[in-house]
Formats: C-alpha cells, structure tokens, sequence
C-alpha cells in the first residue's frame, strides 16, 4: 500500500505517496522528477545514486523512503541551481567529464569529503571515493577536481 | 517523397536566424529552400543572442565527438569557442537525407573526427564566406576587405564590425559556395588547442539530458523479462501475482525478432510489465512465471566452443594476409615458437543502463534514447512495427556510456512494441542486470601463433590462425594482424566460430582481440632471440620501412610506428632498474590509422598484480583538441585495465552468469596507475582518439607481468591464479 511521506529535500519539504520500501533514489527520479541524481546499478556499488543524508554521502538506492523522513536530503540539484558550487567549477576546470553520467554521483561524493577535511591526502580520496565507479576512466581528474575545489573553499 | 525543405526566416529582433523546425515569427516571413544534404543552415543555427548551436548527425557518448566536429567548424567560421553548443539532430523523414551523408550514418570506429575533418572545415567555411558576402552588400565594400573572427565580420578600413548573427538572415538567402577557401593550419586558434567539451557546463552539474531522464505526460514505465538464452523462444507465461503488485497495470508479451541474421538488428522475445513506476516494474517482474524454450544454446558454455575449435566447426574463414612461404621457413628454422593466446567475453557496462523511452500512434512512432545508429533503429521499427519509415522519429539523447553497446537496436525496437501494447507513452528501462545478461559482449578467441627467428635472430616468418564467435554478417570481424615488423613469410587465417552467446563491438572492437596475442607472441619472440623486447621491436620496424618505403598509406604507419618506438627510448628510462617484484613491459597496437605505444610498469604479488605506471606514446597525425584527445586516452587506459584484471566472465547453461557490480569489477579510483600521454604528431594520415588507447594496454601488463616474474601469462582477463 503506498503511503504518504513528508521528505526534506534541498531544505525544502516535499510531499510524496510510495511504496515503503520505494528506495529514495526512485522516488527523486519517478516521483519528484529530479533526474540528477542517477540510476547504475541498484545495489549500491556504482554510487551514481550518491546523495547527501545530513551532509553525509550515501547510496539512495539502498535507502526505502520510509527511512529517510526527518532527514536533511541534499541531491546535486540542491548543491546550487546555476550548477556553480565551487566543486562543480574545480569539475568543470579541470575537464572532468566525459559521459558525465557517473559525475553527479562522483560531485555529491566528494563534497561530502571535502566539507568534513578541505585537504584530503590521497589515500583519504582514495578512502572517499572508491565507491564511485567510472566507467569512461576519469578518476586522474576527479581527483585534481577535488584537490582543486578544497584550495577554494 | 519530399525532399526539400524549406526554412521560414523571419527578421528576429536584433538579427538571428532561428533554424529548428521552420521558425515563424509574428514578423514577416521569407521562405528559403535548404538542401539538408548540402546546406549547413540544416545543422548551424546562428541564435539572437550571438551563440552558435550546431545539431549534428554523430552520437555523444562520452568521447566527446561532436565537440570536436564543432570545433572544425567554428575554427573556419571564426566563431568564439566559448559560443558554440552542441546537440544531435533527431531523424525523421525530414533529417533523413541528412542523415545518409557522412555527417549521419552510425557513429563509431573512432572515426567521426577525420571523416568529417573536410565537410565540417568546408562547412564552416561556407558559412563564413555567405556572412561576409552578406557584410560586403550591406556595406558596399570589396568581399577582400573583410574578416571573419570571433563570431564577427569586420572591415578594418572603416572599424565598421557586425556581429553574425545579424547578418544570418542576409546570408541564408545566398547560394552555398561549393569550394569555400579553408583557413591555413599555421593559423588556427581552435583546431589543434586543449578545450573545453562544448557541453562542459552540463556534464558538471550532472544535468545532462540522458535518455533515462526522459519524462512524457501520461508516460508509463516497463520493465521487460528477455529470453535469457541466444535464440530461444517463449512458450508461455503466468501474470496473476505480478498483475496484483503495487502500481502494476499491465503483462503482456513481444515478440523477438522475426528471424535472425545479423545480431545488431535483432531484439528477443520478451514478456513485458508495465507499471506506474520504474521500482514496480522491476519488482513485479520477479512474480511473473515464464516458460521458455531456451534452444540447443540453452546448454551452451565454454566447452560448446572448445569443441566447435578442435573439430575446426566453422561458419566462415578467410585468409587475411598471406605473403612467402611461412611454412617452409618455419620447418627450416633455428628457433621456433608456438603459443596460443585466448581471449574471453568482456562486458559493456556502460554507466547509463540500456533504456528507450517511446510513444506510438497509429504509423507514427517517436523514441528517445541514446543511439550510436539511429538510422538502425528507424529501420528495425519500421520492419517489427509493419510501418513506413516516414512516421518514425528518433531522438538521440547523450549517453551514459555506450563503448558500441548503443550500436545495437535492440533496445530501441523493443520500446516500440511496448509502447504499441500499452497504448501509453513508456519509457522501457533496463536494470544493471538486464544490461549485463542481455550484452552483445566482446567476442570470445583463440589465437594460434607460430614464428621462426633466423641465425641473426630476427623474425623470418609468423603464422597466426584464429578462432573467433560471431555472426558472418560481421563483415569486420576476421581481423589481419598489425604486424609492423617487416615479414617477408607471413600468413594470418581468420576463422569464424558460430556464437552461443550474442557477441558486438566492445571498445577497440577486434584490434582488442588482435594486439592481446599478437603482441604477447612478439614479446615472446624478443625473449626467444635473447632480445631486449623494446629494442627487438624498434629494430624490426625499422627494418619494415627500409624494406617497404614510406610513400604509401602503409609505409607512413610503418613509420609513424618507428617514430613512437623511438620516442620510448628518448623519453623513458626503459633500461631503468625496478624493484625485485615490478616490471616494465611495452606493446604496439593500431586502431585505424592511430598507432599507439604503451610502456607499462606492474608490480606482481603473490596471485595479483598491479598496474602502477603506462605511458602512451600516441601517432594520428594532427590531434584536434589534445586535452580531450588525452582524456580518451587515459580512459580507454582505465578501461584496458578493467578488461584484463578484472573483466572475468563465466558463461554456463547458454548464459553469462554474472549480473551486477556485486559479481564482477571494474577499476576503481584507489587502482589508478600514474598516466603520461605523449602525442607525437605528424603530416600522415589523421586517426581517431576514442578506441586506440585500449588494445596495446593488455599486452604490455602481460609483458610487464613476465618480466617482473617470469611467468608468461596468455589470457584475457589475466589468470591471477598463475601467479601465486
């Protein structure tokens, strides 16, 4: 029976009806129509459906929407509306991307790290990072991305 | 049919010419009649606003392509590149004849850069010359006076300067000049520069418009049980507890496709469950009961295809190369060697899983997906639906990753039968596992080697014969060897084994399966003349231009070749001393005209390895844009080592059985090596950038793995076992 939730999303609140075990991640993409936030693998080891609980990065594939009320949720729409948050511009300076499909992901992923420690070694972007696959290859200049917007924050 | 289209222009105000769709205006209207096959005001919009907005033929699937063709084009045109944009036209009857000039077609084979290297130049030049045609009238000055640069057309003499969009409107009623006059080389400020991917912007906020983003009012979701088996058939299915889930409205079954001929135009029967979501779809589809008949491939595996190679079963042969006597001097020889090489089935998994969105009403059709052969598909549904082809529309969104996966039409046919069965908008979605299990993987192949060194210790003759699955409507896939090294007995069969499992292009394609043993062989060779396997290489090219000349096609590969090999030794310390368990290990591999050399380092451990270090040194002549020429390159690096430590895959009962990320790996951030590019440029002939960095990387870890320990391992992906 699909029940009615009140989630917090990008500090607004949001109404929705799902199932209870409707994983967020379906919810944002199905219900909400906020397609930032990607599907990859639906068992949370590709991390493209990286958002922020709290401010802390978790697969929202893994999380049934009958959890997540109560909860600060922060997608990469919320991180800011122009696309501009200091990570995405070291991202975009940095030619980060090349499908750009893992990225959204890989964005929410690092941010996280990066308000906790602004100047990760690399084992600790290794640590940080490694649950979110790339398939095009780009880690070399996610991290470069990373190192980069923690100098601007 | 109607092959000319017309283009309404209406005087916007402050200038621009608005292209899609014939633009009117509340202003008065011209109509002027563009050739989509010949005119580059079908794909060039010249917005209001001063920006430029190409829609090209070619597919975006991460290797940046259609930037790079934007950039051929506003180079010549004179544009600003922080103005372009670019997207993909979408095909329909109107874009068909579009689509069958060279900008259409398939997009693949690394090859939309140098392909289009001309029409784009000439494209983009045509332009410029129609604005300042345009610039001369309204100024009454000579055509010679005038400049085209940074979106502006200028006269100097006067200071006069329009930008040009103002003068599209003027320009668009002018004839297309057929031979405008390109720009010198020692001048461009685009072409040959690092840039930014022209949707650099979009694909950091994660807000590209993929396929599986796609959202239509009324739209229903689908989630499809395919036959898990190559060719089986479905005989009956049971829908009572699916159709009591949650959100679920419908089960219904599609057929596959009607015969089977060529697999990249072949769908599979399937059993269909449309839900009010993309979760109850996929959760309900695990409740609905299925009978197939799974065929004589339902007890297919490894040993089916060992069989078929020792019984010689084969659907096809050819003989690719075949020069001398290399049976006569391998009986004759000093030394001789005889290895063989295999390699096995290797996924897409690409990021974005296969998805179509589609709607269909009556003969009209409309999909949206991301597509490397929209043509194909255009086709295919016409064929399954009973259509023309003038009612079918398709949208190709940018990828999630496509690696020669979105080749295939299957997706896309699919999409429209649901959507016919459910009388709604659907948008079909694939799970991580549909994806895997429904691949068309990398081909499987057994690679016989034999060569011979005479009393110098040179190579005097090579045989390979290889057996590799596939279909005999892959026309491609009997590959010819590379081997640049000047054989005067030379032989390479090509033998073609039937497919249990579908099989497709992968990433490199068959140069993938070709370097993995040729290369392998060759450093075996080096180590069989008690050679250095750097130097045995370089001396072999060498020897291959003296004896072939470098005048032709050919000669220039061979020595474009030479030239990489030598910028090893200048660049690296290849004789540099490593630690007891880390080796250095090289390999020369060509993707079309591309040749690529890769110098890797591995460190060994007891039953593991790992990659710590390659260098490429990269030859295709003038590279476009060398940051995102660099970037494929280091990608395809990435996924080289994917393929040859990680991509096992284990094929029983007629099916590949692993199924998500739990199952099966892929390299990860913690496991990148250190990465040097090195491009090495040239007047020959210009490659592509996507595929050529992948096929030498497996080679030189395999090499790089016996020189740290000795053992000579020779398969795709590596046994680590062997190592232990």
């Amino acid at each position: 029976m699909p029940q009615k939730y009140t989630l917090t999303i990008n500090d607004r609140e949001q109404a929705v009806e799902a199932e209870p075990d409707m994983p967020l991640l379906w919810v944002l993409r199905d219900k909400l129509d906020m397609t930032g936030t990607k599907f990859g693998c639906g068992v949370g080891r590709c991390g493209c459906c990286t958002v922020h609980l709290n401010g802390t990065a978790v697969r929202s594939c893994q999380m049934p929407v009958s959890g997540v009320e109560g909860v600060a949720i922060t997608t990469i729409e919320g991180l800011s509306e122009s696309g501009t948050h200091p990570v995405q511009e070291a991202w975009k300076e940095e030619n980060t991307a090349q499908c750009g499909y893992c990225q959204a992901g890989q964005i929410m992923s690092a941010t996280s790290l990066l308000m906790a420690n602004k100047k990760p070694t690399d084992s600790e972007i290794d640590a940080a990072m490694s649950g979110n696959l790339c398939r095009c290859g780009t880690y070399k200049r996610i991290r470069k991305a990373i190192v980069r917007a923690g100098e601007s924050l | 049919m109607n092959r000319r289209s017309f283009l309404k222009v209406a005087g916007l105000a402050g200038g621009g010419l608005a292209l899609r769709g014939f633009f009117v205006s509340s202003a008065s209207a011209e109509e002027v009649e563009i050739d989509p096959a010949n005119s580059p005001w079908f794909f060039a919009e010249l917005r209001s606003d001063g920006s430029i907005h190409l829609e090209l033929g070619k597919h975006e699937m991460g290797q940046s392509a259609p930037s790079g063709l934007a950039m051929l084009f506003a180079e010549e045109l004179g544009a600003k590149w922080s103005s372009v944009s670019v997207s993909q036209k979408s095909l329909n009857a109107r874009s068909m004849p579009f689509y069958k000039t060279p900008q259409g077609g398939t997009t693949g084979g690394s090859s939309s850069v140098h392909t289009l290297w001309g029409p784009m130049r000439t494209a983009g030049a045509s332009v410029r010359e129609m604005l300042i045609q345009a610039a001369s009238k309204r100024w009454s000055v000579p055509v010679g006076e005038l400049i085209a640069s940074e979106g502006k057309v200028t006269h100097s003499k006067s200071g006069q300067a329009i930008a040009f969009h103002e003068l599209a409107t003027s320009a668009v009623t002018l004839p297309v000049p057929a031979e405008p006059k390109l720009r010198d080389p020692k001048e461009f400020k685009i072409i040959g520069h690092p840039k930014p991917n022209a949707r650099n912007s979009q694909l950091s906020s994660g807000m590209a418009e993929y396929g599986i983003n796609k959202t239509l009012p009324g739209m229903k979701y689908a989630a499809i049980i395919r036959c898990p088996v190559w060719g089986g058939s479905l005989k009956a299915f049971r829908a009572e507890a699916a159709l009591a889930m949650p959100g679920v409205e419908d089960v219904f079954s599609i057929d596959g496709v009607a015969k089977i001929e060529d697999p990249f135009y072949a769908h599979k029967p399937g059993v269909v469950v449309v839900a009010d979501s993309t979760w109850s779809a996929f959760k309900a589809r695990d409740f609905v009961e299925v009978d197939w008949d799974l065929g004589e491939n339902g007890r297919a595996n490894m040993d089916t295809i060992a069989a078929r190679v020792e019984k010689e079963e084969y659907v096809k042969s050819e003989v690719r190369s075949d020069y001398g006597d290399p049976v006569a001097t391998f009986a004759s020889a000093e030394k001789t060697l005889e290895v063989v090489y295999e390699s096995n089935f290797q996924a897409h998994m690409a990021l974005e899983p296969l998805n179509a969105t589609a709607v269909v009403d009556g003969d009209k059709v409309e999909v949206w997906t991301s597509t490397q052969n929209p043509m194909g598909g255009s086709t295919a549904i016409a064929g399954a639906l009973g259509i023309a082809e003038e009612g079918i529309t398709i949208h190709s969104c940018p990828a999630g990753g496509s690696f020669g996966r979105r080749a295939n039409i299957d997706f896309i046919v699919e999409a429209a039968l649901v959507a016919r069965g459910a009388k709604h908008p659907v948008k079909v979605t694939w799970s991580r596992e549909d994806d895997t299990q429904h691949d068309f993987f990398h081909p499987y192949e057994r690679s016989v080697w034999k060569g011979s060194l005479d009393e110098n210790g040179e190579m005097n003759s090579i045989q390979n014969t290889y057996a590799v699955t596939g279909s005999p409507h892959f026309w491609w896939l009997l590959h010819p060897g590379f081997l640049p090294y000047g054989l005067k007995d030379q032989k390479v069969v090509g033998n073609m084994l039937d497919y249990p499992v579908a099989v497709g292009a992968w990433r490199s394609v068959v140069e993938h399966l070709g370097a993995f043993s040729e290369e392998g062989f060759i450093d075996e060779m080096a180590h069989l003349a008690g050679q250095d396997p750097y130097l045995f290489r370089l001396e072999h090219a060498r020897r291959a231009v003296v004896s072939h000349g470098e005048d032709d096609y050919w000669g220039s590969i061979l020595s474009r070749t030479v030239r990489l090999l030598e910028a090893v030794g200048e660049t690296l310390d290849w004789n540099g001393v490593l630690p007891a368990n880390k080796g250095r290990g090289i390999a020369v591999a060509k993707f079309g005209s591309t040749v690529v050399v890769e110098v890797a380092e591995v460190e060994v451990s007891a039953g593991d390895f790992k990659v710590t270090k390659v260098d490429a040194f990269v030859g295709a002549g003038l590279v476009v844009n060398p940051q995102l020429a660099e970037n494929q390159i280091e990608g395809a690096i990435l996924w080289g080592i994917s393929a040859i430590k990680y991509g096992k895959l284990t094929f029983e009962n007629g099916q590949i059985q692993e199924r998500n990320f739990d199952e099966m790996e892929l390299v990860r951030m913690n496991e990148v090596p250190e990465m040097s590019i090195h491009f090495l440029e040239d007047d020959g002939p210009m490659g592509g950038m996507g595929e050529p960095g992948v096929p030498a990387l497996a080679p030189a870890v395999l090499n790089a793995i016996f020189a740290a320990s000795g053992k000579r391992l020779r398969s795709l992906p590596a046994n680590r076992e062997e190592l232990a």
